[in-house]
């Protein structure tokens, strides 16, 4: 099973589209897919139509051994599950505080999914804490969805600086402009040429289009309604970059 | 999900009514309607049946199919991988996911073959909630059987399937009760891959290599041993096939250990047949065992290839390709020639004088010892003195023996377990398969023993040839070297451990189980042996 995050530690920058997107066409190639919503405000579990409440809450997810594979809920759509967001997610970072191992808090929690999906995508909450730094340690990838706007390269810059500087470098890096407004100037020199720290931006990048903020309103993935858009193509095209991104092998 | 949630769908049921009806009592929306073929596949030998499982694929077009892998009778899948193209044959032709690894340790190196075709129209309703979010799928289904060729036949099947959606089972059910109380459908009895088999004129599991015979333990030792013997003729021509068309490698080795078998048994039951007759055949079936063996060895080197690429140093790993080009090469010409026994004069005499000799009603009477005597005591007579023979030789195994000496105790082992397994009918079923795993065991370690002594000699043969050719570089020798001592260290462990296996087997509870099972018959008095 690989794992993959939707991070970045601003808000509003596309996390949800990208871990429901993503998670929907790695469905249809017929993988199992979980999507993890970490988010207490739980857009990924509204956009699946699926209520944001787990049994006891997520102290009991992280207490109780195997708890997790009763508490996912199927999706409309086959293959693909859910992890649905608690609001009592807000307060992980206290359950996971404690104990020596309290960055490895998650590993013990998704083993006994390793034999159920092929992909665990989490939707991560906007922050840098313990829970992110849980994340990192068991994801293979981070998708860091990135408006091309100088203070969001300057919040990738600090990811990059934490991520050195934390020792975790075994988790692979893939941000990828998000957003992207051709109409404006910045957005379209910054995608066009990135710093040179960010050697590894993808080439793939997501438009800013109305199709994707529709999602709100159709509760589906893209795809299954506007397939043909320039949007639905670039989420196509990223999901590709990021596979091939995996296999590569990493020294 | 632990129950079964198909059900049929009677002829006169109108499946559009249906529909209509479903709507009518609760929210539910058509999500597709598809024209598909369906393939059910499993090994020669129904490994996957045997495990309780069911492979189907789903086409939807030349290019386009879906593979699924789901517990017999149940409707949800454990896994499933989408294909493009071509069908899948071997574990190598799915792609990387679990269902690879999940169908590794099932199917092996077989081969996946279809064994039942259908023309399917599927219309997939989705069962919904308040928020109008998929509860469970609901799959009508109509199944018409196509024969190999493709042409349609036979009845159609009918069928509803409840497919539950994780952590919405409560729904699946209220459809399921939905569709049996309200719409007054039935159970489905079997599962549909027994349904269309069997409507085809098929029962899943009608191929093993096992001697599964049922003999009486009164009967004449020259019609039970025929009995057995007839048994094993069958599983050769079962396997003829296969090893023609080139399908998979289990073909031809379990064609081979069948003629084994045989040779054994004509061998071990003495006195039972006329003499000339034994003779006769034991000189063929060793002109045929010995006819197979170069292609099965080039089998069994391609099989260990992976294991071999282990037991070299990871830098040396890429030199080793010569060597399977070499082994895939001396495959296909061994495998030409033995086509070419398979369609000889000496072969197809063999096999029709053998069917004729198999076939003769014994006389009843015979001036031959063993011929009429009860099998079952002439059975354990054998096996109790091949366990003797076997502890004789074991025994006297010490470090210098040759390795000569433990080639023939792995003989006499090998002829005690058939012996063992042709008769397991009549003795205790418990006390028999202590026996077989207990000797099991030894003959695991005897044929390790064997295994890296041949492999290690005629790898360091296949480095010379392949280096006379002069395709190779420097590095194969050294990758081949290197894994011919990597071998003699592993038959050095497996000679190291013989002792521990063969005190295993000599101890003496397994040898008071021997002797309570046949030494009585071996004396002359027979009826506690009998079940």
């Amino acid at each position: 099973m690989k794992v993959l995050a939707s991070y970045n530690i601003k808000g509003g920058v596309g996390k949800t589209s990208t871990a429901v997107n993503l998670g929907y066409l790695a469905a249809r190639e017929g993988a199992r897919v979980l999507v993890w919503d970490l988010d207490p405000q739980g857009a990924a579990s509204f956009y699946f139509r699926v209520k944001p409440k787990i049994k006891g809450g997520s102290k009991r997810l992280l207490r109780r051994k195997r708890e997790i594979l009763d508490t996912i809920k199927g999706t409309d759509y086959r293959n693909l599950d859910l992890l649905p967001a608690d609001f009592s997610n807000r307060n992980l970072e206290l359950v996971l505080d404690h104990g020596n191992k309290r960055r490895r808090g998650l590993r013990k929690i998704i083993k006994p999914l390793r034999d159920h999906y092929d992909f665990l995508i989490i939707d991560c909450a906007p922050s840098i804490s313990l829970v992110s730094e849980n994340v990192f340690d068991i994801s293979d990838a981070l998708l860091v969805p990135t408006i091309p706007t100088t203070l969001s390269l300057r919040t990738l810059s600090t990811l990059i600086d934490f991520r050195v500087k934390h020792g975790l470098s075994d988790v692979q890096l893939l941000p990828f402009f998000s957003m992207v407004d051709r109409r404006k100037n910045l957005h379209r020199l910054i995608v066009e040429r990135p710093p040179k720290k960010l050697s590894m931006m993808l080439d793939s990048y997501i438009p800013f289009a109305s199709e994707v903020e529709k999602m709100g309103v159709r509760r589906a993935p893209l795809a299954t309604y506007a397939g043909h858009s320039r949007a639905a193509a670039a989420f196509e095209q990223l999901w590709d970059e990021v596979k091939s991104n995996l296999e590569k092998p990493r020294d | 999900m632990s129950w079964n949630c198909q059900f049929d769908i009677p002829g006169e049921i109108n499946l559009r009514a249906l529909i209509r009806n479903l709507q009518e009592l609760v929210p539910c929306s058509v999500e597709s309607e598809n024209s598909l073929s369906r393939t059910f596949y499993d090994t020669y030998d129904w490994r996957l049946y045997a495990s309780g499982r069911v492979m189907e694929e789903l086409r939807i077009n030349k290019n386009t199919a879906t593979t699924y892998l789901r517990p017999l009778n149940r409707t949800t899948a454990q896994a499933c991988a989408t294909t493009t193209g071509q069908p899948i044959r071997f574990l190598c032709d799915l792609p990387q996911h679990d269902m690879r690894d999940r169908l590794a340790p099932i199917i092996e190196m077989r081969a996946l073959l279809p064994v039942a075709r259908m023309r399917c129209r599927v219309t997939s309703l989705r069962l919904l909630d308040k928020i109008e979010k998929t509860v469970a799928y609901l799959d009508l289904e109509e199944n018409r059987l196509a024969s190999a060729s493709g042409r349609h036949r036979g009845d159609i099947i009918r069928r509803a399937s409840v497919v539950p959606v994780k952590g919405y089972v409560a729904d699946a059910r209220r459809l399921a009760r939905l569709l049996s109380e309200n719409m007054g459908l039935e159970r489905a009895g079997s599962d549909m891959l027994i349904t269309a088999l069997a409507a085809i004129g098929r029962k899943p599991g009608d191929y093993s290599s096992k001697v599964d015979v049922q003999l009486d333990p009164h009967a004449h030792a020259d019609v039970a041993g025929k009995v057995v013997l007839r048994r094993l003729l069958e599983i050769m021509q079962a396997n003829e096939n296969g090893i023609r068309q080139n399908i998979d490698s289990e073909f031809l080795h379990d064609f081979r250990v069948a003629v084994r078998r045989t040779r054994s048994a004509l061998g071990q039951f003495k006195r039972v047949f006329p003499e000339r007759a034994v003779n006769r055949y034991l000189r063929d079936f060793q002109w045929l065992q010995q006819d197979t063996g170069p292609a099965r060895d080039m089998d069994v080197y391609l099989l260990n290839f992976a294991t071999y690429q282990s037991l070299v140093e990871p830098s040396l790993r890429p030199a080793l390709a010569p060597l399977q080009k070499f082994l895939r090469q001396n495959r296909d010409t061994q495998y030409r020639r033995l086509t070419r026994a398979l369609d000889s004069v000496r072969y197809n005499k063999l096999i029709t004088d053998w069917q004729a000799f198999l076939d003769k009603p014994s006389p009843g009477t015979s001036t031959l010892k063993n011929a009429t005597r009860p099998v079952v005591d002439v059975a354990s007579e054998r096996i109790w003195r091949l366990f003797r023979r076997a502890i004789k030789t074991g025994g006297a195994i010490s470090d210098d023996s040759p390795a000569q000496e433990l080639h023939e105790l792995r003989k006499t082992c090998k002829k005690l377990r058939y012996m063992v397994e042709f008769s397991q009918s009549m003795y205790p079923q418990g006390d028999i398969k202590k026996l077989v795993a207990a000797l099991k065991q030894l003959q695991n370690n005897l044929g390790d023993f064997n295994d890296y002594q041949v492999q290690s000699d005629v790898l360091q043969q296949f480095s010379e040839k392949i280096h006379a050719r002069g395709t190779d570089g420097p590095q194969t020798l050294m990758a081949i070297g290197n894994l011919v001592a990597a071998l003699r260290h592993k038959r050095e462990s497996a000679r190291e451990a013989f002792y521990s296996h063969y005190r295993k087997f000599a101890r003496p509870r397994v040898a008071a189980r021997f002797q309570r099972l046949f030494r009585h018959a071996a004396n002359g008095s027979r009826d506690d042996n009998m079940q």
